[in-house]
């Protein structure tokens, strides 16, 4: 059982870290927000397979309005 | 900060990445795409030949071909060589793509897949020549080579690191807290599982219940969520249900998981406080495990119809079930009552398929189908999609139902003291239901390794782009980034 003597301070050590990690998030404002991240996999719209096969629209043709504006 | 109108617009344009980046990162989701589906092929083919030594045990039996060196062939095979390269890659993927930047280095993703293959190639060999950490399960290759695949990990980790260090919005997205952690993880698991101090009597049952859940649970879990949370939004061509919940889920599993390896040695010598923390750990997994469920089924709400329409979907939908049904089987399975009968039991096997299998290698191969043909331009056929599922569904639910029930039979004989032969010959129609699982499952994967070759070097498929009803995606960032 002296495993745990080494798993146990693993562990804490590794929770700690875990911790630290959140605040570091936290004050990043990693929180700030829960809603608009998640469009950001919609963002690289740029449809490949289309444009791959055709190969006409190298800009991507993604639209994001110039003057959107999101409030924190 | 969250993300602003100004993010988004430099989002996937503009200095950060470039059209040799896209063919570079698409390259490297190729190779370790198809280095995954050698091993695949590989690892299931030991496996089929392994499920039919229950019933044939004579079959074969020279010394390489015996059951104890096959059995950890299979397994690790599987896990470093299919799981761990499938989900890197598409990972790798995945991680430029939702930071919208390019990887920060292809070099090391090279370096990195050369020393993933090494190791399982290395393993390999060393396990069939009998060399092996016999009792150590998922780390029986001996010591040097998992360093290897511990120098592969941390090539991995940095990569990925400093990829999403490049991001172009300050948001990081929660693919990525699930990606880097579980590489973080598996660094620490490997380094314990590795380091000499220990490995004897009742600490070396500690390390093992630590390193091989959380082996399975902090490394394949949290990358195949992490594709979940880019992959469907990406096919349904909508967000995730809720941003929020997902973030729960996230930090849940983060405080919950890496503590309930011991479930694996409930009534053994090991504290019964240690056993009790364990299973209090494993109820706790509900949270993460039905919030992201959750999270994922109302994403894919209203569109149902649309799994049958896509492939990449379907792989996707039945990997969240499984993962739902999977993980809520392993909390049940960790109360005492229940272990009771199933401890040591082929129900254990039944469930390690039904995750592993339904859960991951369905995740792997949804994200394939759905991400692959974004990198490559290339589409595999619609036929060759749908022989892959069916035959992978089919085949994996005759698997994990016949080794559920038989599992519960075989640990009931053992309850009741009946003569350990009946346990046996009770088994052997389960067992035959098992080889004609393995079968279906097998013939799966020749219909993956054909699909993969279309998505890459062969002659592109008749299947439409895994981006179902691209018109709505345009709609949807507009309505948010106004709102």
């Amino acid at each position: 059982m002296n495993a745990l003597l080494i798993l146990i301070p693993i562990t804490l050590v590794l929770a700690i870290v875990a911790v630290g990690v959140f605040f570091w998030a936290v004050n990043h404002a990693q929180f700030e927000d829960l809603d608009t991240p998640k469009i950001l996999p919609l963002l690289d719209a740029e449809n490949r397979v289309q444009r791959g096969l055709s190969d006409t629209d190298s800009e991507g043709g993604r639209v994001v309005p110039e003057k959107a504006h999101h409030d924190p | 900060m969250a993300v602003t109108a100004q993010d988004l617009s430099r989002t996937g344009s503009g200095p950060v990445r470039s059209e040799r980046d896209d063919h570079e990162l698409a390259s490297i989701f190729t190779a370790y795409t198809v280095s995954a589906t050698f091993w695949l092929l590989f690892a299931t083919a030991i496996g089929l030949l392994l499920a039919f030594k229950f019933g044939a045990p004579d079959f074969w039996a020279a010394k390489y071909l015996t059951f104890g060196r096959l059995r950890p062939i299979h397994t690790n095979d599987t896990f470093y060589g299919f799981a761990s390269l499938a989900l890197v890659g598409a990972a790798y993927y995945v991680a430029a793509r939702s930071c919208g930047t390019r990887l920060y280095s292809t070099k090391l993703a090279w370096i990195g897949l050369w020393l993933f293959n090494l190791a399982a190639i290395a393993g390999t060999i060393a396990l069939d020549l009998g060399y092996n950490w016999g009792d150590l399960e998922y780390r029986e290759w001996p010591w040097p080579i998992r360093v290897v695949f511990l120098a592969a990990l941390l090539v991995t980790a940095w990569n990925l690191i400093a990829t999403v260090a490049r991001r172009s919005s300050e948001d990081i997205y929660l693919s990525n807290w699930y990606i880097v952690a579980g590489v973080l993880w598996t660094i620490v698991i490997a380094t314990v599982g590795v380091l000499p101090w220990y490995q004897y009597g009742l600490g070396q049952v500690a390390i093992s219940g630590y390193y091989m859940h959380n082996a399975v649970g902090m490394w394949f879990t949290p990358l195949a969520l992490g594709l979940f949370y880019y992959a469907i939004p990406k096919v349904l061509n909508r967000p995730i249900y809720s941003y929020a919940l997902g973030v729960l889920a996230f930090w849940t599993n983060l405080l919950f998981y890496p503590l309930l390896g011991g479930h694996h040695f409930l009534f053994s010598p090991l504290p019964w406080w240690l056993q009790t923390t364990a299973i209090v750990f494993s109820v706790a997994m509900l949270v993460p495990v039905w919030a992201g469920s959750a999270n994922f089924l109302l994403t894919m709400r209203g569109r149902y119809h649309g799994r049958i329409e896509s492939y990449p979907l379907a792989f996707l939908f039945v990997a969240v079930i499984c993962y739902l049904v999977g993980s809520t089987q392993g909390t049940v399975e960790a109360f005492r009552s229940l272990q009771a009968i199933w401890h040591f039991t082929s129900f254990t096997v039944g469930h390690s398929h039904l995750t592993m299998y339904g859960f991951v290698a369905f995740a792997a191969w949804g994200a394939v189908y759905a991400l692959l043909p974004l990198a490559t331009g290339k589409n595999p056929g619609r036929l060759g999609m749908a022989v892959h599922f069916w035959l992978a569904l089919v085949g994996v639910s005759i698997y994990v139902i016949a080794l559920s029930i038989g599992g519960t039979v075989q640990g009931l004989d053992w309850v009741h003291k009946v003569p350990f032969i009946q346990s046996v010959v009770d088994m052997e129609p389960y067992y035959l239901w098992r080889g004609v699982g393995g079968i279906l499952m097998f013939l799966s994967h020749i219909a993956f390794a054909w699909n993969v070759w279309r998505m890459t070097a062969g002659t592109p498929g008749d299947a439409a782009s895994p981006i179902m009803d691209p018109s709505v995606g345009k709609e949807v960032i507009e309505r948010e980034v106004v709102a």
